[in-house]
């Protein structure tokens, strides 16, 4: 039975073409057991059941990506897939995401796994320029994916070749179904920072810091106070709140989705319109995005089946700058302290400020930049794909996909000339206007041919052969004019023309060519015993002629003993599974044309100028990993009960290295080339719960638990260690990701000074910061574990969906702090209300040094900024009731469910002090190194909402 | 089965279409704002337009504001001086004279900079002489600057990283490499292969350099005498010495100088007939804030403003002298005189080397052989710029000791001139004590053979290098 409905279901994949399927049983699923989930793995056509599942990968449903926690479809799948750690890099609608799978990928190449959208590879990562983040998945509907496949193991992964390293993630969207049926979900709702905890002193509490800091330079009180005064210029009675002064009360999110979905035996279309407005919780930071996709799959004969796929969309994103910037309302108003209003008494803005923002006239009030100066980007995506598949002859099919990524990237900054960024003197005048243009293209053509047959008395050989080969070709633009000399106080003259001189200028494009060979066999006993293998050879236009390239092989097998008969009467399921592969990692952008020795163009005086750039290196080759997986899947209770456990090991050799140390004698005082080396290693678990299963109650608790550890296992020839920006240093036998910093050691009680260590056995301590050394912490800035927990219920006509997720293990680092959390260094800006209670002489037993202005070492980057980050977060919850058509005595609708829901509702912080979101730390500086840094990013958002779907 | 075969066959002309352009697909991504060497080295305008780049980088800002090009190299022997005071800040670590530890950022610089600016002339040497399309007489031309080039910035290093040449020949130098991107590193040379090698490169320039050049800042014949009457002034090797530097100035001392412009700041290479080699800037191609010594000598325009004159240095010259540039901030402390010598802009040229020098150099070579006769020089310069100037009555070594006082008030701020005469003349650089400083090294001056005149080799090259010795900094 079990076979026939697979074959069922086979045959119903090959005639909808590259469209996930995940072919269940109807009805009275509680009598069969064993109905088999086949899909089809990856984007290659290959199709894979459960017991002939030999590697590792985790599938997401479209029910998760309905009613998304996030803009942008990776940071909406968060807490679901076991070993996959998603952050934010900000909580400005929009942003981009970290997602690592299995740990760091790579130390310095790219760690951003491959994502594949109905068979095109898409435009990934960051594509700020102007803006602070922009995820180029936000443009992606997750309402319109049916189904996310994250390929984690060497055999899932390595048939993608030289760019599957970290991962592939492999993204369906939606099709068709037969007959007809619209759904349209709206929801509405408002948010505010989901933790943050940072306090500061009012304007009365700035005055008596600053009052008792005085009277440490032995002023009397009355002489202390009315310096403070002087120094803030206070009125006596402003106490303005900067942080409440850049923000909204409340942050309003709206979306709203159409869909269409239907057809007949031979052709099915699904068409969909969505509308998402989100804000960001400072006053300047919106994004807006209007999705359309259509999907066709059309049955032309019993054997041949033409598939289509079209996204469009569009979007806007206007946000704040973040990290250092003076601009940045979130760090910006540290910086400015409760005594200074931002208004005069006129109502015109306050220019005069005193802040740790500059002097006037380059002020910062944040207010009125907010207000008048502009940031803001606008892109559009079209996504295109056509598929082909053709069962030309018995057991043989063709299967072509061929499809096209176009984004184009437009983005306009404005800064005023008369305060802030733009008031800075230049030679051009001043205001400061930039426009900038960019492009990304990318076409991907696969073609396979597979061969699919079942052999032997009872058809108990099964053997799967695929063979084909896939081109791959990016190209990307961009150009930029950016002009100064703006006319004071014109503040609608912002365009780029309305600058009076030509400040700079430029443009490039570049790309890379992909060509690889595939290979792929898979050969089952009985459905006893499975074995896998794949190879594939690929050529990459950046790597050196004698490593243009690159064969990458994996195999795998399993054994499924509940197929024995003994077995079989406690096991729905029981699974054993080793594979290996090898993957490779091409390290993206920063290693173009980096195998030629080249001479870069510029000029000199009026003449053309030549300089070598580089030595070229033609040994620039591909990262290898070889990853190393078993697993054990098991199914009892009629398969109520499932667990899956996975344990893996990635060797990660012969890395990208943008700096490889060379003898500055050579002329060239660092390298690019292959040279370190990483493991990863860790386990995984998910567990499946399907608790209650009547027909009036159902609940599932399903859960994904795991741990991994990194290490650091080679370095370059010569280097023991590679110093990474921020507070890390690759050291052989250390996780990549450990804090190696200054070591704070407190207040010495017997004079108020902040103390350092001076050895990593923290014996010694000093006040001189110059005497305090770095040492490594034990502690890593990526978690050791992860969990995600998702409570399903149904009641009658109510649902309820409840996911929550740990991370543990980790520490973050607040890397502004040092500059309002100190003991007198800064004290033109605002300080943490801690600061009162340093140590004085008459509080001697205080746990803060004395507070003393203009204290010139007390803004060492040290432990005293680390947090433990570990956390728990109640993700997302929402609890709907479904009315039915005749409790409505509607006609046209078929049913309407309303719903609440929240997300990022409770977020428990293992450490007190903590400040700020331990999510939001993602990956401040694009790199390994920089994981784990909380950047003075826009918050993320707890969110509540309200909504409705309706079916008609 | 024939349908089979049919598709079997359209698939593999797929693969072999495929398979036929992959080289040429693979191929097709190429860098657009950079060329290759065979480009560069095509034409003699290709070749020119290297020779451009690599001075343009030598005006560049390579590391930081005190480390970023030819002219903070030079700034930084400045400063270790007497003449001048800095008040903290940039280049303050030179004027402590403590600047020269394995992983100081001045040690760092001053090794790659070098010896990038070496790899840069070594692919232009070796392209040109390979190179097919350039006809004879071009590369000839070529070649010589680059020999010229070549030879400045070895004697720039082997200045920077250990005593003097006469001091001991057989002492470690710096690394030579005549060939572009040999990327494992060299082991050290010997002083006497370093400067057997500077001359061989010099003497080349010579022979076959020609006087034309686009501007002040290109090595043409003329710069390479000068930098011989520096290598052989170094050396002692009086003769050649005298000779070179005759030819760098032309032997005509009028005619070579331009009295009346010294004073208008030094901005602007094409005023007046002095300057030999200089770093030309614009507003929109400049160091900025990088460029020394003005950035840091003014005292009237924004930039560092960092640097005065030691209050007793004004007291050498004459009110009628036309160097004496000196004025008074006001202050009573080491901050009281400061100069105008150097006007800041972003358009301000650097000055690198001037025929002054080159009459000095030739009249402290004379003085080995015909002491009058140097005494009769050096007074034309003196004269130059101070028409009330009498002749010293001096004789004897006290005539060699005008000629370096004479070298310090003419040169002063521009190439080290005092670190550079201490060092070769292996003299000591004590600091006046009259509270003319912020830091008068009293209980530790410079002395004679100072280790303190050279910098400590990089631990960067030390690691990476695998013919370096590790122990290459015990007593440095």
């Amino acid at each position: 039975m079990t076979l026939n409905l697979r074959i069922v279901a086979i045959g119903v994949l090959f005639f909808t073409g590259q469209a996930l399927t995940a072919q269940k049983k109807k009805a009275d699923s509680t009598t069969t057991k064993n109905i088999d989930e086949v899909v089809i793995l990856g984007t290659y056509g290959i199709k894979e059941s459960q017991e002939q599942k030999v590697g590792s990968y985790s599938l997401i449903k479209s029910k998760v990506l309905e009613k998304p926690n996030a803009v942008s479809l990776d940071l909406a799948i968060a807490g679901q897939a076991a070993g996959v750690v998603i952050n934010a890099n900000s909580g400005q609608p929009g942003s981009n995401a970290r997602v690592t799978i299995r740990g760091i990928s790579s130390l310095t190449g790219n760690t951003q796994p491959l994502y594949v959208i109905d068979g095109v590879p898409v435009l990934t990562g960051d594509q700020a320029g102007i803006a602070t983040t922009s995820n180029a998945l936000a443009m992606i509907n997750p309402a319109d994916i049916e189904s996310i496949e994250v390929l984690k193991d060497g055999v899932t992964t390595s048939i993608y070749g030289s760019r599957g390293a970290a991962g592939v993630i492999v993204i369906k969207t939606k099709s068709g179904k037969k007959g007809g049926k619209f759904n349209f979900n709206s929801e509405f709702g408002a948010g505010a920072p989901a933790f943050e905890k940072y306090k500061f002193l009012n304007a009365a509490q700035q005055i008596q810091l600053m009052t008792t800091g005085y009277m440490s330079q032995n002023f009397s009180e009355a002489d202390a106070r009315q310096k403070a005064i002087e120094l803030y210029n206070w009125d006596g009675k402003t106490d303005v709140s900067w942080k409440d002064a850049t923000r909204r009360n409340s942050a309003i999110t709206s979306r709203s989705n159409i869909n269409y979905s239907g057809g007949s035996d031979n052709a099915t279309i699904y068409a969909s319109l969505g509308y998402t407005d989100q804000e960001g919780i400072t006053r300047d930071a919106t994004y807006n995005r209007v999705n359309a996709t259509l999907k066709a799959n059309w049955k032309m004969t019993d054997k041949l089946v033409v598939s289509m796929s079209n996204i469009l969309s569009r979007s806007n994103q206007k946000g704040p700058l973040d990290y250092g910037y003076f601009q940045n309302p979130i760090l910006g108003s540290k910086f400015i302290n409760n005594t200074q209003p931002v208004y005069n008494a006129d109502g015109s803005y306050n220019l005069a400020l005193v802040s740790g923002l500059g002097t006037p006239p380059n002020n910062f009030n944040l207010v009125a930049l907010q207000d008048i100066n502009k940031r803001k980007s606008t892109f559009t995506k079209i996504l295109s794909s056509l598929g082909v598949d053709y069962s030309f002859a018995k057991n043989f099919r063709f299967s072509s996909n061929l499809g096209i990524d176009y984004n184009s990237y437009n983005e306009h900054e404005w800064a005023n000339p008369d305060f802030g960024d733009g008031s800075t003197a230049n030679p051009n005048g001043l205001g400061y206007g930039m426009q900038s243009d960019n492009g990304y293209e990318i076409w991907n053509w696969s073609n396979l041919v597979h061969y699919n047959v079942k052999l032997g008395n009872d058809q108990i050989h099964e053997i799967n052969v695929s063979a084909g080969a896939e081109a791959t070709s990016e190209y990307d633009k961009f150009s930029f004019v950016t002009r100064r000399g703006y006319n004071s106080l014109n503040y609608n003259q912002t365009t780029v023309s309305a600058g009076a001189n030509i400040d700079g200028g430029g443009g490039d494009y570049s790309g890379y060519k992909l060509i690889g060979y595939i290979a792929r066999a898979s050969y089952g006993f009985k459905e006893l015993v499975n074995l896998t293998g794949s190879f594939r050879r690929d050529g990459y236009s950046h790597f050196g002629d004698n490593f243009k390239y690159g064969n990458f092989a994996a195999g795998g097998f399993n054994v499924n003993l509940h197929k024995i008969d003994a077995v079989s009467k406690m096991f729905d399921n029981l699974q054993l599974r080793a594979s290996y592969g090898a993957v490779g990692n091409t390290g993206g952008q920063d290693y173009y044309y980096q195998k030629y020795s080249l001479y870069g163009l510029s000029t000199y005086q009026d003449t053309s100028a030549y300089t070598i750039t580089s030595p070229g290196n033609e040994n620039l080759r591909w990262e290898k990993s070889k990853k190393y997986n078993v697993g054990l899947d098991i199914g009892i209770l009629q398969n109520r009960v499932k667990l899956t456990v996975d344990l893996y090991r990635n060797i990660i050799n012969d890395q990208l290295t943008p700096s490889i140390p060379n003898a500055g004698s050579t002329g060239f005082s660092s390298l690019v080339g292959n040279s370190l080396a990483s493991t990863s290693q860790g386990v995984e678990a998910n567990l499946n719960l399907d608790i209650f299963k009547n027909e009036n109650f159902q609940w599932t608790l399903s859960g994904n638990f795991s741990y991994n550890d990194s290490e650091v296992t080679g370095l370059t020839s010569q280097a023991t260690f590679l110093t990474q920006s921020f507070g890390k240093r690759y050291t052989i036998g250390h996780n990549p990701t450990e804090w190696y910093l200054y070591s704070y050691a407190g207040v010495d009680k017997s004079n108020g000074d902040a103390l350092w260590y001076t050895d990593a056995s923290k014996t010694t301590t000093t006040n001189d910061t110059s005497k305090a050394t770095e040492f490594f912490t034990g502690f890593n800035a990526l978690p050791k574990y992860n969990a995600g927990l998702t409570n399903t219920l149904t009641v009658g006509n109510f649902s309820a969906n409840i996911l929550m997720t740990y991370a543990g293990g980790y520490h973050v680092y607040d890397l502004w702090e040092r500059y309002f959390n100190n003991d007198g260094q800064d004290f033109l800006g605002s300080q943490e209300l801690d600061a009162l209670n340093g140590w004085t002489p008459d509080n001697p037993n205080s746990d803060r040094p004395q507070f003393r202005p203009g204290n010139p070492s007390s803004r060492l980057h040290s432990t005293r900024y680390l947090y433990k980050g570990d956390h728990i977060r109640l993700k997302s919850a929402d609890l709907g009731y479904r009315l039915n058509k005749n409790a409505l005595g509607l006609e046209n609708a078929n049913s309407i469910y309303l719903y609440i829901r929240g997300v990022n509702l409770a977020t428990i912080a293992f450490d007190k002090n903590l400040k700020f979101d331990p999510e939001a730390n993602a990956n401040t500086l694009g790199t390994v190194g920089g994981m784990g840094v909380y950047d003075q990013t826009q918050p993320n958002l707890r969110q509540f909402l309200f909504g409705v779907s309706i079916d008609f | 089965m024939k349908k089979f075969k049919i598709y079997a066959i359209a698939f593999l002309a797929i693969l072999l279409t495929a398979q036929s352009c992959r080289e040429e697909y693979l191929n097709e991504p190429q860098k657009t704002d950079a060329v290759s060497s065979d480009v560069v080295f095509g034409s003699s305008d290709g070749a020119r337009a290297f020779i451009a780049g690599i001075i343009r980088q030598t005006r560049s800002q390579y590391t930081a504001t005190d480390t970023g090009n030819l002219g903070s190299m030079y700034f930084a022997r400045t400063n270790k001086g007497n003449d001048v005071v800095n008040s903290g800040s940039w280049f303050g670590s030179d004027y402590q004279n403590d600047n020269r530890e394995p992983n100081y950022r001045r040690t760092v610089f001053t090794w790659n900079f070098m010896y990038y600016l070496i790899n840069q002339t070594n692919a232009l040497i070796k392209g040109v002489s390979e190179s097919t399309t350039i006809d004879a007489a071009d590369k000839k031309t070529l070649l010589s600057e680059g020999y010229a080039m070549r030879a400045f910035f070895y004697f720039e290093l082997s200045l920077e990283f250990q005593h003097t040449y006469n001091y001991d020949v057989n002492l470690p130098a710096p690394p030579i490499y005549d060939q572009p991107s040999q990327l494992e590193g060299k082991p050290m040379s010997t002083q006497k292969e370093m400067y057997t090698f500077i001359t061989q490169d010099i003497e080349k320039a010579i022979a076959d350099g020609s006087e034309d050049r686009l501007n002040k800042s290109y090595f043409n014949k003329t710069v390479a005498y000068g930098i011989a009457a520096r290598v052989y002034q170094v050396m002692g090797n009086w003769p050649k010495a005298a000779a070179y530097a005759n030819a760098a100035y032309g032997g005509d001392v009028e005619a070579a100088l331009s009295p009346s412009v010294y004073g208008n700041g030094f901005t602007d290479m094409d005023e007046g007939v002095e300057w030999i080699l200089g770093s030309p800037q614009t507003e929109d191609q400049s160091a900025y804030y990088y460029t020394a010594p003005s950035a840091f000598f003014t005292q009237t325009e924004s930039a560092y403003n960092n640097t005065f004159i030691n209050k007793n240095f004004p007291n050498l010259f004459t009110d009628t002298d036309v160097r004496n540039t000196f004025q008074q901030t006001g202050r009573t402390d080491y901050r009281a005189v400061y100069t105008t010598k150097f006007v800041f802009a972003f358009d301000a040229d650097v000055v690198l080397m001037r025929t002054p020098e080159m009459i000095l150099i030739e009249a402290e070579a004379l003085y080995y052989s015909n002491p009058t006769a140097a005494k009769n020089l050096l007074y034309k310069l003196q004269v130059n710029r101070d028409p009330s100037a009498v002749m010293s009555s001096n004789t004897g070594q006290a005539i060699l000791e005008e000629i370096y006082v004479e070298r310090r008030k003419e040169l002063y701020g521009e190439i080290g001139i005092e670190w550079y005469d201490a060092k070769r003349l292996r003299r000591g650089l004590p600091r006046d004590q009259n509270k003319a400083h912020r830091l008068p090294l009293t209980d530790n001056p410079m002395m004679p053979d100072d280790k303190r005149f050279f910098l400590k080799i990089p631990q960067a090259e030390i690691d990476a290098n695998p013919n370096i010795p590790k122990t290459i900094n015990d007593n440095r």
